[in-house]
């Protein structure tokens, strides 16, 4: 659920590693490159073994490996806790090329034309988590919302969930992330979080106009 | 002096003049390599015109050079030809030409399950192209043909069936070339090439091999599954077989990313240890890390299913994690060679040294897609597109062209132009570096993968257009190679049997080689560790040495 | 020790560490089709090296013996035949029906491995 901060924690903690070893390994190649020229050098060391040292640095490289496990364990566990209070679920259904969001429990269904440039709005209250259900009429598909730093794949005959919670309203853009065919590129979505009264107003008139469509 | 000309009768041929067949029915691995080396080559430069009309369609956004269904086909087909039919042959033909010439054998092991393997191999390329000769046009469901994307009723058309087949015959065609070498290093060494004797690129061809052994036979069991989905698309109407087919696609999918990036490491090892005139630091702790590198990559594949939501992400990051261990030995290796070293910049040095921070790229970002909470975000993300650009442009390409220009003269018997090597060289820098650089922040931004065009997020715009300027100096840098190929095979320059003051056996005869490797003219040399020829280097020296102290 | 490590060794020590991975990820309660994936590809491997290990105590000389077949038009054969097989296949069973000529060519060709094992019997 707190897909950004964890993704942005993960992230800051696991490029400054990597820029570090970056520059440890640029630092050693260009001392050697400029050291032991050719030019300078009347012949080159012949040893080639250096057994404590290399058992030092593996031992070291394990410590390491098995650290950044451990560090982003959290951020793994915090993205798939479940909170207890959610209070909408959506099932978010991919069919070549476009979306349907059904509110369960009630019969509001949405849905537009892609292909047309019309993409549908999943629309949910803020700052309260929500539960979304992915799956698929076709072949699979990928829910993802690139503002949350956050994807689950979409298959036909399985339910994944995950649950989201918008910090505050707003509209971003959504796209489906697993090539599923000609015009996989045209598969957007607008996800929409409006303050909770709104939300319920929202689905409220929906729902009347659900039950108004079909009476 | 009598154990090594008694040793010598045991495996060269006293008949050294034996044919070995025309180049259609050849049983020498040189030409077989050879071969297998010219046909990916071709292939080479054909998926990457692909990959330049790519680039021009993403340049801006909303641009419609072709259709949506042709630039996926585009996409498959470069995706495909790169991985089953460019790199995998471009290591197994360097392993099949080197293997045998490094441990001092005559001939590879069943030269007719070698010759079957290439065969295999055209075959399976041909039918993958002939897709775009086919109503419907070539595959288009990616190279990874998810399930139930590329069954029948989402993919009908000749172009996918095309695929499944030429897929199937290209991955049995490798898998026949890695048996023979694995044979041919078990069994075929000369009498006193032990196994801790052998050089490091030949250790990381076992390692290849054994890999393709073990990783391959499940990608023909996915085309297998895939098949019967074909024929009966209710297969692919119960998860199980969607998800099933994507853990058999990725225990393929992923070791053949090691497949296709250890020989070159090999060849990086064997370039920085010439170059810097002493044997690769650490042989043991290396061959020992490319032996655990190679069973850690056959553990991870699940690292490409965590957006499934049914894969058990944690393991998968684990191993994917450990992986840093092992190539953090191999990295040290390779300082360790060039500390104290007394270094010479020919091409091929270049290229290995260059090896040493584009790799690093790749597999610092590699360490970012495997952990799960970033993963959520940049799989299928441009990101990811960037990350394994850099394994396999930055580590694999920046290898096997090390590979290319050091044995090239082995092989031809001419050296590669200088020059032009250079220009190759600083143009595939920059070119790799401008096209695949962006694609990171493109990644970030939102941009998904496999995608004909793009619209919407600001920024993106421009981090295309430099990607496709990028993508042009590739281009370029390509030509010079090609143009230096031409000019140093049409205006040879003799390059002698050693031109590189070489360590391991393959320098020690002639270039080319005779047909059997070895002859009384061209003889095996008395091997005593892992860099024979650097040895007798220097027991000359020491001789030498002595023989002027002992003139008074 | 070390030093006389034979490549059959090699290829067992590979296999065994990948079952070593293996047991790990059965600790992880990862699904019994991953699972069963992993394991055989691991046996895959130990049958190698068993064949290779057996082959080297028992016929080392036949492993290594040097020249082996110095043509090898049989694989072109073998090659024709499969890409027969595949144009039926790809397009329509009967179109796989040319693929017998280059297989009684395979099993007629002198070099070919047919006609080198009834030699041997």
């Amino acid at each position: 659920m707190p897909f950004r901060t964890e993704f942005d924690h993960t992230l800051l903690f696991e490029s400054v590693l990597a820029g570090a070893v970056f520059v440890t390994v640029g630092g050693l190649l260009a001392f050697a490159l400029l050291r032991y020229r050719a030019a300078g050098r009347a012949s080159a060391s012949q040893e080639t073994e250096h057994p404590r040292l290399e058992a030092g640095f593996a031992a070291a490289l394990l410590v390491i490996a098995l650290g950044i496990v451990f560090a982003t364990r959290g951020a793994m566990a915090a993205d798939n806790r479940v909170p207890s209070n959610i209070g909408v679920t959506v099932r978010v259904t991919g069919y070549q090329w476009c979306w349907r969001f059904d509110y369960s429990g009630t019969p509001v269904t949405v849905t537009a034309s892609c292909l047309t440039g019309h993409y549908p709005t999943l629309v949910v209250p803020s700052s309260e988590p929500v539960r979304i259900e992915t799956t698929s009429q076709d072949v699979i598909h990928s829910f993802w919302i690139p503002a949350f730093r956050f994807k689950m794949d979409a298959f036909p005959r399985h339910v994944s969930s995950f649950v989201i919670t918008a910090p505050h309203p707003g509209v971003w853009l959504g796209h489906c992330a697993e090539f599923c065919g000609e015009d996989h590129a045209f598969m957007a979505f607008h996800f929409k979080a409006v303050p909770a009264a709104a939300f319920r107003s929202w689905l409220t008139a929906r729902e009347a106009g659900a039950f108004g469509a079909s009476g | 002096m009598t154990t090594e000309a008694a040793g010598r009768e045991r495996w060269v041929c006293p008949d050294s003049a034996l044919r070995t067949g025309g180049w259609l029915t050849t049983s020498d691995h040189k030409r077989i390599a050879i071969m297998t080396m010219v046909t990916a080559l071709v292939l080479f430069f054909g998926m990457g015109a692909l990959a330049l009309v790519m680039r021009a369609q993403l340049a801006q956004p909303d641009l419609h050079i072709v259709s949506a269904s042709v630039y996926n086909q585009l996409f498959t087909i470069h995706g495909s030809g790169m991985i089953y039919l460019v790199l995998t042959p471009f290591a197994m033909a360097f392993g099949m030409y080197l293997v045998p010439l490094q441990i001092g054998a005559p001939a590879i092991a069943a030269p007719r399950i070698a010759m079957l393997g290439f065969w295999l191999y055209l075959l399976g390329a041909v039918a993958i192209l002939t897709g775009f000769a086919v109503l419907g046009g070539a595959a288009s469901s990616g190279w990874t043909a998810y399930v139930p994307l590329s069954d029948s009723v989402y993919s009908p058309g000749h172009g996918e069936a095309l695929w499944i087949f030429g897929t199937f015959c290209a991955a049995t065609g490798m898998i026949c070339m890695a048996a023979t070498i694995l044979w041919t290093a078990i069994f075929k060494r000369g009498p006193t090439m032990t196994m801790l004797r052998l050089p490091i690129f030949t250790w990381s061809m076992i390692a290849t091999v054994l890999m393709v052994l073990g990783a391959f036979p499940s990608l023909l069991a996915a085309l297998t599954l895939l098949s019967i989905g074909r024929m009966d698309p209710s297969v692919f109407t119960q998860n199980v077989w969607n998800v099933g087919y994507q853990h058999l696609f990725w225990f393929y999918g992923h070791p053949v990313v090691y497949v296709m990036f250890f020989p070159f490491v090999g060849a990086v090892a064997e370039v920085l240890s010439t170059f810097a005139g002493r044997p690769f630091a650490g042989y043991k702790p290396t061959v020992l890390s490319l032996l655990a590198f190679a069973a850690l990559s056959m553990s991870v594949w699940g690292h490409h299913m965590f957006t499934t939501g049914q894969a058990s992400d944690g393991y998968y990051q684990l191993t994917s994690t450990l992986l840093t261990v092992p190539a953090g030995i191999e990295y040290f290796g390779m300082l360790a060679t060039l500390i104290g070293a007394r270094l010479r910049f020919p091409v091929p040095m270049l290229f290995a040294l260059a090896f040493i921070p584009q790799f690093l790229i790749g597999g610092l970002t590699g360490i970012m897609v495997s952990t799960p909470a970033l993963d959520y975000h940049f799989q299928d993300s441009y990101f990811v597109v960037a990350h394994f650009h850099y394994t396999l442009i930055g580590g694999s390409l920046f290898g096997f062209f090390a590979g290319f220009y050091f044995w090239f003269p082995k092989v031809t018997g001419a050296m590669l132009r200088e020059g032009l090597g250079k220009l190759h060289f600083w143009l595939l820098v920059v070119g790799t570096n401008v096209t695949f650089g962006p694609m990171f922040a493109s990644g970030i931004l939102g941009m998904p993968r496999r995608v004909a065009t793009y619209y919407g997020v600001p920024g993106l715009g421009t981090l295309n257009l430099i990607s496709s300027i990028g993508a042009a100096i590739l281009g370029m840098s390509m030509i010079a190679f090609a143009f230096n190929v031409y000019v140093s095979l049409a205006f040879r320059r003799p390059s002698g049997p050693d031109p590189w003051s070489g360590h391991t056996l393959e320098w020690a005869t002639s270039s080319p080689p005779p047909p059997l490797n070895f002859t009384p003219e061209w003889p095996f040399v008395r091997v005593t560790s892992f860099t024979p020829l650097l040895d007798r280097r220097l027991r000359a020296a020491r001789a030498e040495q002595a023989k002027i102290q002992a003139v008074p | 020790m070390m030093e006389r490590i034979s490549g059959p060794d090699v290829v067992a020590a590979w296999g065994i560490a990948n079952g070593a991975l293996l047991a790990i990820l059965i600790g992880y309660g990862e699904n019994v089709f991953a699972v069963a994936l992993y394991a055989s590809s691991a046996t895959l491997i130990e049958v190698i090296a068993l064949v290779t290990w057996w082959v080297m105590r028992r016929h080392p000389a036949w492993a290594a013996r040097s020249p082996a077949p110095t043509r090898t038009r049989a694989s072109a054969l073998a090659a024709a035949v499969v890409a027969l097989i595949g144009v039926g296949l790809v397009w329509d069973r009967w179109m796989a029906l040319p693929a017998l000529y280059p297989l009684a060519a395979l099993l007629a060709d002198r070099d070919g491995p047919l006609r080198r094992l009834w030699r041997v019997a």
